[in-house]
């Protein structure tokens, strides 16, 4: 130890010098016995290993539910498309415009006008514009959320398909008494239908339970990114308080 | 020790190092493949909805039966019959519980394994179904084995219309669009190939 002192700190003598310290410094040494070099080298190869064990479990503070929605590109989550294969009896009216049996339309049974069974696929893509959420839209209480949201609409303008498994068609016509030579012309009354699905495809979304999926998916992925902090409860009424909602019909 | 000794030990203990966190990245690789339960927080709540409804499909169905003399169906088209348009809706959903997915060791990248779509049995919407023509002497009888028929006939219908490509788009952009939300900006969505012949 003297040695270590007069040599080592006035840097006349080597530093390493294993021969004059005793035992348990000699483990640091590059000249070490075998022992503490198998030792050194076994340490070397579980430190990567061993590297993260035994670290204590983290419990994240609970998120802001309005940065959490802020944050995630959740838009697309809650929007679906939908495909109808309508066969419908169709009529003109007396205002020149379609009547729909699939639409709750009233047939006229017994007239003599022209009656159509047709065939068409109606493409209408709805779901909640989650992407205009704002934070009055979100209520904090304690550990309970509660989201208000529209009721699920039209996202984009039905497209009639005409192609494929699709393609419409007249199957069958009813009150057409005349011979076939001299058949009614059937066209303007397809054209007609055509228009009707248009315009009434978005009452069909509630028809035919096309909201109940869109709202079951919101409360799902709503649920999913904020129920391990909340209980979650998403709401959903016909007037809407988002902005952009107005436009998109 | 010799000079060269003590350059053997190092060039060693930095094989070893590396050898060690090549052996823990390795293991790491292999832990990387999670059900939805093993997951994060997100995903674990969204393994507990079990079934995620992933599409509906409206169908409408013409069932055109004829009766004989004795009121029995008959294959022949003459006689008295029922001309039936049964509109019919169709589910497809995605079994949560065996989605898989997989991070190779990049952060900001996930493959989601997603199985077979499954379809529901069709359900028929009386209020939207109608006959065009009925002339059956048992007219309540005709309509209800006509709408009967209608709702066994709707899943192959369905499959027949496209319901399993329409219900994997919508299942890709779902999966896509989740796992972003939860921060990975590459996502691959894979699908288990059906068993042919299989629609249900």
């Amino acid at each position: 130890m003297q040695h270590l002192a007069s040599g080592g700190i006035h840097g006349k003598q080597p530093i390493l010098r294993a021969a004059a310290f005793p035992m348990p410094l000699r483990i640091a040494t590059l000249n070490s016995s075998a022992l503490s070099r198998a030792a050194f080298l076994l340490m070397a190869l579980a430190f990567p290993l061993l590297q993260g064990c035994g670290k204590p479990a983290e419990t994240p503070a609970p998120r802001d539910p309005r940065a959490v929605l802020r944050s995630v590109p959740i838009a697309r989550l809650a929007v679906c498309d939908f495909t109808l294969d309508v066969i419908t009896q169709a009529a003109e009216d007396q205002k020149g415009g379609a009547v729909l049996q699939i639409s709750g339309g009233r047939i006229p049974e017994g007239g003599d006008g022209l009656q159509i069974l047709y065939r068409g696929g109606v493409r209408v893509t709805c779901g909640v514009r989650l992407e205009a959420l704002k934070d009055e839209n979100i209520r904090v209480e304690g550990r309970n959320v509660t989201v208000t949201l529209p009721n699920p609409d039209l996202i984009d303008r039905p497209k009639v398909l005409n192609e494929g498994p699709y393609r419409s068609a007249v199957l069958d016509t009813k009150n057409d008494t005349s011979w076939w030579l001299f058949r009614k012309d059937t066209s303007g009354l397809e054209h007609l239908v055509r228009e009707a699905y248009q315009r009434e495809a978005g009452a069909w979304i509630t028809r035919f339970g096309f909201d109940e999926v869109i709202k079951e998916r919101v409360r799902e992925v709503l649920r999913c990114l904020l129920g391990g902090d909340y209980t979650v409860e998403v709401n959903f009424s016909a007037k809407s308080s988002m902005p952009g909602d107005r436009d998109a019909k | 020790m010799s000079r060269f000794g003590c350059l053997g030990v190092l060039v060693v203990t930095a094989l070893l190092a590396a050898a060690g966190f090549g052996l823990r990245a390795l293991l790491t690789r292999e832990s990387t493949t999670h059900t939805l339960q093993h997951s994060t927080l997100e995903l674990r709540e969204l393994a507990k909805v079990r079934r995620l409804h992933i599409y509906r499909m409206v169908l409408s169905d013409r069932v055109v039966q004829h009766y004989d003399a004795s009121g029995l169906p008959t294959a022949s088209a003459s006689g008295r019959g029922i001309d039936f348009i049964g509109v019919c809706t169709v589910d497809a959903y995605v079994p949560l519980e065996s989605v898989r997915f997989v991070h190779h060791g990049d952060p900001r990248m996930a493959e989601v394994y997603i199985p077979e779509i499954r379809v529901q049995e069709g359900n028929l919407d009386e209020s939207a179904s109608f006959t065009w023509r009925n002339d059956a002497t048992d007219l309540l009888n005709a309509v209800t084995l006509a709408a009967d028929t209608a709702s066994k006939r709707a899943v192959a219908l369905a499959v027949e219309r496209g319901i399993l490509d329409e219900a994997r788009a919508s299942a890709r952009t779902f999966f896509e669009s989740f796992f972003r939300a939860m921060g990975y900006s590459e996502v691959r969505v894979f699908f288990a190939v059906p068993p042919s012949g299989s629609g249900s």
